[in-house]
């Protein structure tokens, strides 16, 4: 049987053909970094500044994100670059033929959810922005535009994703130029205010320096984590290993913490890690009106990155695959608009603790799919049995689920909330010692590898095949 | 039904999609695609684990 390109192919979930994998190392590169960056980096960044300096809490900030993003790396890479599938099509050779639902669950409440977060936003910077320009009067009723303005974004997001992954690279393209305005920013922050930015002391930091240089060293890691979602639908555009690992470490890894180190130094400094509002501080309004459109394009290119791995994502359901692109775009977005229109305040202040529960899950799924795909399986990947589930395939376990990475899961989850509660931050004596995320891909590696001896002498999984 | 006897089931039990099935034997067809190469390797170890021990050091030490 014969294939030809498809040009359509990046709106499906379906491996894409080599000659159809056509994103170079700068184009990849350019869409990772666009879709990294975002408001949730200045935020990042205050986090760090409760607990350390600039210098300790960026050099913390920075080793984390490397460390997490080789984590990441390792675990959807292979399988995803292979054959050209998303982060969710790669969990099928761990949870099963009909076990990856849970992460396919996992990756949408937290894209979606994150995106909900992004594009409210981007509709207030919007309209902070038209305050500042003169357009808009300030007034009670500016609050009203923040649900037009998340449709109009979502129209916006709507129509660029029309054209699938070219979509996303175009806006990359055109935003990509925050980037620089917010190392620009920081810059500017660092040279005018360094004496008291370096003697400032962090507002929440415990007695224990270790503590704190490991909270510092967590958040990182964790931030880039949570970038597993995301990196499947983006890499799988690119032809081979080789073509990924410097735009995924250099465009996804070291833009974070150095976006970060914007929140961190207006936290330390200001005591505001929102840039708009130290910009105007330290340079006047241009400055805030320049900060505002940094927001406003981050927030946008990060947003269109995340509907497109999420709608991706959905169309591994059996029932999305025969969907047309445009309507499952619809369905994507649809929970960004309504909750943009309906609740944004109640999302903004209630959703944040349930995304930062979510994300404890991505340090353990990294382990299982780690271990799976180097040490048990060696490489080894039935791409037939990734799209078929009948329970002839080796990836249809017990009834489509394989126990070993549900319990994996679980015992990860469970290990990353006993060394630290990621809503409270109380900790055991042993986090400042060995993070929280380390530990938790640590014990579900181990335990997914120790049951999937069971599975293994049970004849599933399609382990004996090699 | 014993683990053996299920795996002796023919496969293709459910038809697949022509495009998708055209897909995934092209990569049946083709010679195993590789992941990581020698370089891809050095630069992970490099930025993924070198790069950052420094970084930790020098901030603890800062």
């Amino acid at each position: 049987m014969t294939t030809h390109a498809n040009p359509q192919a990046d709106e499906s979930a379906w491996p894409l053909l080599p000659e159809e994998r056509t994103w170079g190392a700068a184009r990849l590169t350019l869409t990772l970094a666009t879709a990294a960056a975002a408001t949730w980096c200045y935020l990042i960044g205050e986090s760090v500044g409760s607990y350390l300096g600039f210098i300790k809490g960026g050099l913390a900030l920075g080793a984390g994100c490397m460390i997490g993003m080789v984590l990441v790396l390792l675990a959807a890479g292979p399988t995803c670059v292979r054959f050209g599938i998303d982060s969710i099509a790669a969990t099928k050779p761990q949870f099963g033929s009909r076990g990856w639902v849970v992460p396919a669950a996992l990756q949408t409440v937290s894209i979606i959810g994150w995106n909900s977060l992004l594009i409210i936003f981007f509709a207030k910077s919007a309209v902070q922005l038209s305050v500042a320009l003169g357009i808009l009067d300030l007034g009670w009723r500016n609050a009203a535009l923040v649900p037009v303005l998340t449709v109009i974004a979502c129209a916006i997001i709507f129509a660029a994703l029309r054209r699938g992954a070219t979509g996303v690279s175009m806006v990359s393209n055109i935003l990509v130029a925050h980037v620089f305005i917010g190392l620009w920013m920081l810059y500017l922050l660092v040279s005018r205010r360094w004496p008291e930015l370096v003697a400032a002391h962090p507002a929440n930091a415990s007695p224990n320096h270790l503590w704190n240089y490991t909270t510092g060293i967590e958040l990182g890691i964790g931030a880039t984590l949570s970038w597993w979602p995301y990196i499947g639908a983006m890499i799988r555009m690119a032809p081979n290993g080789r073509t990924i690992v410097l735009p995924v470490m250099l465009g996804m890894a070291a833009p974070v913490p150095l976006l970060s180190l914007i929140g961190l130094a207006g936290s330390l400094v200001l005591k505001s890690s929102d840039p708009t509002e130290w910009l105007r501080i330290v340079g006047g309004p241009a400055y805030a009106i320049v900060s505002l459109t940094f927001v406003t394009a981050a927030n946008f290119g990060t947003t269109t990155a995340g509907i497109y791995a999420s709608a991706i994502g959905l169309r591994n359901f059996a029932t999305l695959q025969k969907c047309t692109w445009t309507a499952l775009l619809l369905i994507t977005i649809a929970p960004v608009a309504l909750v943009g229109i309906f609740i944004p305040e109640l999302f903004f202040a209630k959703f944040g603790n349930f995304l930062a529960l979510i994300g404890v899950a991505f340090a353990p799924l990294c382990g299982i799919q780690i271990v799976d795909y180097f040490v048990l399986r060696r490489g080894c990947i039935d791409i037939r049995a990734i799209y078929v589930d009948a329970p002839e395939r080796p990836y249809y376990f017990w009834r489509g689920i394989n126990p070993a990475a549900m319990i994996a899961l679980a015992a990860g989850c469970f290990t990353y909330v006993a060394f630290l509660n990621p809503l409270s931050y109380e900790s055991t004596t042993l986090y400042p010692y060995m993070t929280a995320s380390l530990p938790s891909a640590t014990a579900a590696a181990l335990v997914y590898f120790l049951s999937s001896l069971l599975v293994i002498r049970a004849g599933r999984g399609g382990y004996l095949k090699r | 039904m014993s683990d053996r006897a299920e795996s002796n089931i023919p496969p293709q039990a459910t038809p697949l999609p022509p495009e998708l099935e055209a897909r995934i034997a092209a990569f049946e067809s083709a010679a195993p695609a590789s992941d990581f190469d020698s370089a891809s390797w050095f630069w992970m170890i490099v930025l993924g684990v070198a790069i950052p021990l420094v970084l930790l050091a020098a901030g603890w030490w800062a």
